[in-house]
């Protein structure tokens, strides 16, 4: 598989807000699947505390929080919640095979 | 559920005097007794057309143009678009934008955003408390909502972020406005009903076209902690916004009285102390026959001899029997209709809604420009529908003639012949600056008309009564002085300023 020679790399930014609890999931969410269901060296994440920089949510028009932001082979995706729907997430990434 | 809410804001009524901000829209203050609560949410609800957003972006532009920054965040247009839209009212928002006292934010959600799990709108709200910090803002619009709500798969969801975002704007002091999109969709209002509980303010604007007329009607649902008018009330969105049609509460517009003109006879402008004042309303009440109609055409002969122009509304008599019926006591209407000055519209008060004689009477005082304005009868207004709808529609149109500075001349039919109390019949006589009060009065063998000014507001009124004559060639007074003045008090019903009468 081509996957093997030349992965396409996944670039995250995840928003949270400060450490509430569906923030926090998210982030634990987030390195579960990158641990999980992609191989080492393809995920680069950002971590966006809107509650520190606002104008990075606004620039992004990120209104609630968790969002992650894909950047990854099947495009831009936005994902919003804890991200604890994983089948959902993988669904969205494709790579739920 | 939402009513326990209600207690902790009647008891803030009782202590403290809410603090209001003014919403920029004329009229509108006087129905919130000042304006959006200060530090609260207020709800705009509305269909499509009801102008919510200019609502809320006229709140911001005239809070701006008086230094006071303000940020508008809407679901719906682009920033571009509520540029462009505000450019064709006047408004000029970049150099609001550029000065820091107006932020725009097109809040774009990706409309194929996935979700998995649940999120919380604290971005849309670091986002405000950023922007509000950096520009010292602290008046907020949101606008289109239920958009936002729409994210929300549940509504136990979206009403639990709508509640921590309304708590948060509180805890913020923020005085924000909520637009939402209300129809009669019951399964809109079971999704969002509960804003109207949330809400400090409630206010629905409603679009409605009946028998052609399109109106424009806002009602206040409720205000915590605060008296508001609550009839419904017109509004029109007109060149440069959006004002509201007065009806009760207008007066501060009113142009004050102007010089004295004649009313055609000089024995009444005696008796007025000098004739009708420019722009008053002048009310001519009495029992059918006595002559109520003949001084109100002689008053529009006399305007229009002075090259000034007279709307007659005739709710009685189709025009040519007016003119006819005045011909006989040389009143020459013809010469004043074919010089162009007089325009007599007849209508059966019964063939449309007030709102209806209100449009067009409006729109024919457009068009004429008339100096004086006629309604003849008053008291045929009644069958417009209920008296509230006579009461709107002739408050609704002489507050208009007032703002104007045209003359108004009110004939009321009423029955019987004591002086009472309520000449007007409808209970608006504040707004009237005279009265002239005529009757028929049994003496010896025949029927005496009598007339006696009642009011004349700002002039030296004649006291006494007067014995009307109706003669080939118009009206006579005759005073009865000597009469009046020797026993005044000891005849009911002639006195005059009596009170206690019918």
């Amino acid at each position: 598989m081509s996957r093997m020679a030349q992965p396409i790399p996944y670039r995250f930014m995840l928003f949270v807000a400060g450490d509430e609890t569906n923030s926090a999931l998210a982030r634990e969410n987030l390195r579960h699947i990158c641990a999980e269901y992609l191989r080492d060296g393809t995920a680069t994440i950002t971590i966006v505390d809107v509650v520190e920089d606002f104008q990075t949510a606004l620039d992004n028009n990120v209104l609630v929080t968790p969002t992650l932001l894909v950047e990854g082979p099947r495009g831009r995706a936005t994902i919003v919640g804890n991200l604890s729907d994983i089948d959902r997430i993988l669904l969205t990434l494709g790579c739920n095979n | 559920m939402g009513k326990e809410k209600e207690v902790p804001a009647n008891s803030i009524f009782q202590s403290t005097r809410l603090a209001k901000l003014n919403a920029g829209v004329d009229g509108l203050e006087e129905v919130l007794g000042g304006g959006y609560p200060d530090g609260r949410t207020t709800m705009l609800k509305g269909g499509p057309g009801s102008g919510k957003t200019l609502f809320a972006l006229q709140f911001l532009y005239y809070s701006a143009l008086k230094g006071t920054p303000g940020i508008f965040v809407t679901f719906e247009e682009s920033a571009a678009a509520v540029r462009e839209n505000a450019a064709t009212l006047g408004w000029d928002f970049p150099a609001l934008e550029e000065k820091g006292l107006l932020f725009i934010y097109h809040a774009k959600m990706d409309p194929a955003a996935v979700t998995a799990g649940p999120f919380s709108l604290n971005a849309l709200m670091a986002i405000i408390d950023g922007k509000s910090k950096a520009m010292g803002a602290r008046q907020l619009v949101i606008d289109a909502i239920d958009i936002l709500m729409r994210r929300f798969d549940d509504t136990a969801r979206a009403r639990d972020e709508l509640n921590s975002l309304h708590e948060w704007l509180d805890e913020k002091r923020i005085t924000a406005l909520l637009s939402v999109k209300s129809n009669d969709d019951p399964d809109m209002s079971t999704r969002f009903g509960f804003l109207d509980y949330m809400a400090d303010c409630v206010i629905r604007l409603d679009h409605r076209v009946s028998d052609q007329v399109s109106t424009r009607r806002l009602r206040v649902l409720k205000y915590r902690g605060s008296a508001f008018g609550s009839n419904e009330y017109p509004y029109v969105i007109g060149a440069t916004g959006i004002s509201l049609v007065p009806i009760a509460s207008a007066q501060l517009a009113h142009r004050p009285l102007g010089a004295y003109q004649s009313t055609g006879n000089a024995d009444l402008d005696t008796a007025l102390g000098g004739g009708h004042r420019r722009g008053a309303c002048v009310l001519i009440a009495g029992s059918s026959g006595a002559g109520k109609t003949t001084i109100a055409c002689t008053h529009v002969q006399a305007a229009c001899a002075r090259g000034e122009k007279s709307l007659y509304i005739s709710y009685e008599e189709s025009p040519e029997a007016l003119e006819a019926a005045v011909r006989s006591s040389g009143i020459k209407l013809r010469s004043a209709l074919s010089a162009g000055c007089l325009k007599i519209v007849s209508r059966l008060p019964e063939s449309m809604g007030s709102d209806d004689h209100l449009f067009h009477d409006l729109q024919a005082i457009k068009s004429l420009q008339p100096e004086h304005v006629v309604v003849d009868a008053i008291s045929a207004c009644a069958r417009m529908g209920t008296g509230k709808a006579a009461f709107d529609y002739l408050m609704r149109l002489v507050t208009a003639c007032k703002e104007r500075g045209i003359t108004c001349v009110l004939t009321n039919q009423m029955q019987g012949s004591a002086v009472g109390e309520d000449l007007s019949g409808i209970g608006f006589s504040s707004l009237v600056d005279t009265v002239i009060q005529l009757w028929f009065e049994a003496a010896q063998d025949e029927l005496h008309r009598s007339l006696v000014v009642l009011k004349a507001r700002g002039s030296k009124h004649s006291p006494w009564i007067h014995d009307l004559c109706i003669t080939d060639n118009g009206i006579k007074l005759a005073s009865r002085k000597m009469l009046a003045a020797n026993s005044p008090s000891k005849r009911p019903g002639r006195a005059p300023k009596a009170s206690g009468g019918r």
